[in-house]
């Protein structure tokens, strides 16, 4: 008799990989056969993961699916289970690797933007659960009371991220929004995208930048210094002005500036004990 | 003179995502909503501060489908943890999860999978539903799940094996009315007897969904109304065991919101309505 890992095992082996005769057989006698086939019973539970999975794919990325449409993405998702079964217990935790496999997913290789649209839908699917953004913009301090220098480290703010790609996603996103009209055409050759992704509120908001402003921003992503996020810039365009993109993107919550360099004033207060008599 | 029983149960419905403006806006008679722990896991945004404005209004009973009780490894941690942040966060009235598995060695089908009723999956998900209850600090209830097999190594019947898990753990029971229908159809067990070997006194929720028939099997579908046979096994439940806190389940084909209320409201009638008759008989017995 297997034990009950073994069972479990042997269940997941025979679901998961389409009933391989090995696994069949070790569980086979172990499952109650009666009018309706062992094998007719499994296949109820394989069919429910395959189109669970399948489903939680095609929430997290509709454009990705109104791309290529619906047969063609099911058969693209069951491929990808294969490979990438998953890990979490949590069905919301399913398919981060998606576009890492469309990348490699023959059948879509004339589609070569396919896995950047997959990114982007990944990263406005995750962003929409982030951890909200609690700080009251009213009252804090403007950007001109930080003692901030050049060797000082900022960070792009807790719900923002930045994403290239060669080609132009943003636009073919929009496109493929429901309720989106105009659809036109997009000229693939038009060029490539460098985005700024935000939640703002629960809306999501994506932002093209210029090429410096991103070279900017992403130095700050990487936890490079201000100095270094200025020559990162100033190298993709010599005239960027960093105290300009500095003082905007603290202002609209994507920049922030960490704990340990808030206004001196009020620190010296505190250390001096002047608040607490 | 012969009092009405106090409402001390109601019936709630699913709080899903197409339905959040409008209960917020409208507020719907109903008594709670559940909702599916795991679709809260996030560290915040739209669900999580939608659910905490409705729980200003309501009782939130938590249902979780992931953490794999009956799994022949250990819990997995973050997991757990994350549910303890939400039940810390809502406060919920019920926490529940199911018999069953969902995965092992790191693969997951996501699927309420069906355990052998044996001794060591008594003792697996013993251990496991005590680790849970010891880690939130409260009583969890356990569902019944629908199968589509049976073990031919089971040594108990599913009754059996959730009388022994309550008297191990003290945990509640989740009576999943159509589950039941669903298992004895595809299975070929008796309902009612089912009902009545069940211990009563730990069933604190009924759930009611509806199925689909391949001819074959039964599935448990959540995409329906909940059909006769459900409400008629429904009120059996309500007289063999009694008067217990209901939720229409719908997880596909998701209706209106006011269909789902309408069900609910239908489930409160039946609900008074059998517990006032079985306080009759006991009163003129």
């Amino acid at each position: 008799m297997l034990s009950l890992r073994e069972v479990q095992h042997a269940f997941v082996g025979a679901v998961a990989d389409g009933f391989p005769p090995a696994e069949l057989d070790r569980l086979i006698g172990h499952v109650a056969d009666d009018a309706v086939g062992a094998q007719e019973r499994l296949g109820i539970y394989a069919n429910t993961v395959r189109v669970n999975h399948t489903n939680a794919l095609r929430a997290t990325y509709p454009v990705v699916e109104r791309l290529v449409g619906e047969d063609f993405f099911s058969y693209a998702a069951e491929t990808f289970a294969r490979s990438y079964p998953s890990r979490s217990g949590n069905l919301d935790d399913y398919g981060f690797e998606f576009a890492d496999f469309l990348e490699s997913f023959a059948p879509a290789a004339s589609l070569g933007y396919l896995p950047d649209v997959a990114r982007l839908e990944l990263l406005v699917d995750r962003l929409m659960v982030a951890e909200d953004d609690r700080r009251d913009r009213g009252v804090a301090a403007p950007l001109a009371a930080y003692d901030i220098r050049l060797d000082h480290r900022l960070n792009l703010a807790a719900g923002c991220r930045l994403l290239k790609s060669d080609f132009p996603i943003h636009r073919i996103w929009q496109v493929n929004q429901p309720g989106f009209e105009d659809a036109g055409t997009i000229d693939l050759a038009e060029g490539g995208a460098l985005l700024l992704v935000r939640r703002n509120g629960f809306a999501i908001e994506i932002v093209s930048l210029e090429p410096a402003e991103f070279a900017f921003l992403s130095a700050f992503a990487a936890a490079l210094t201000l100095g270094a996020a200025v020559v990162s810039a100033c190298a993709v365009e010599p005239r960027f002005d960093a105290a300009q993109s500095l003082y905007r993107r603290f202002g609209d919550g994507t920049v922030a500036v960490p704990l340990s360099l808030f206004p001196q004033i009020p620190w010296k207060w505190i250390a001096a004990g002047a608040l607490s008599e | 003179m012969i009092m009405a029983p106090a409402p001390a149960y109601s019936s709630g419905i699913g709080l899903r995502t197409p339905h959040f403006r409008a209960v917020l806006s409208t507020k719907p008679d109903v008594g709670f909503f559940e909702v599916h722990s795991e679709n809260f896991f996030g560290a915040g945004g739209q669900p999580l501060s939608v659910l905490e404005r409705v729980r200003r209004d309501y009782p939130i009973s938590l249902h979780g489908v992931g953490l794999s009780l009956g799994g022949a490894e250990p819990l997995n941690h973050a997991h757990l943890g994350k549910l303890k942040t939400l039940v810390d966060r809502i406060q919920p009235s019920l926490v529940s999860e199911h018999l069953c598995w969902v995965g092992i060695g790191g693969v997951f089908l996501n699927d309420l999978l069906p355990l052998p009723y044996t001794e060591e999956a008594l003792s697996v998900m013993a251990a496991h539903v005590m680790q849970v209850q010891d880690e939130l600090g409260r009583r969890i209830l356990i569902e019944n799940p629908s199968s589509y097999l049976t073990f031919a190594h089971s040594t108990m019947s599913e009754p059996e094996f959730l009388g022994a898990l309550v008297a191990m753990t003290d945990c509640g029971l989740l009576l999943d009315i159509n589950n039941v229908h669903v298992c004895a159809e595809n299975h070929g067990f008796d309902a009612p007897a089912y009902l009545a070997a069940v211990p009563a006194g730990a069933v604190a929720e009924y759930h009611l969904a509806g199925h689909t028939d391949t001819g074959d099997l039964l599935i448990d579908t959540h995409d329906h109304p909940v059909p006769e046979p459900v409400w008629a096994l429904y009120r059996t439940a309500i007289r063999i065991i009694g008067d217990r806190s209901t939720l229409i389940e719908r997880d596909s084909n998701i209706p209106p919101l006011a269909e789902l209320v309408a069900e609910a409201v239908q489930a409160d009638r039946l609900r008074l309505s059998v517990a006032k008759q079985e306080a009759c008989h006991a009163v003129f017995a």
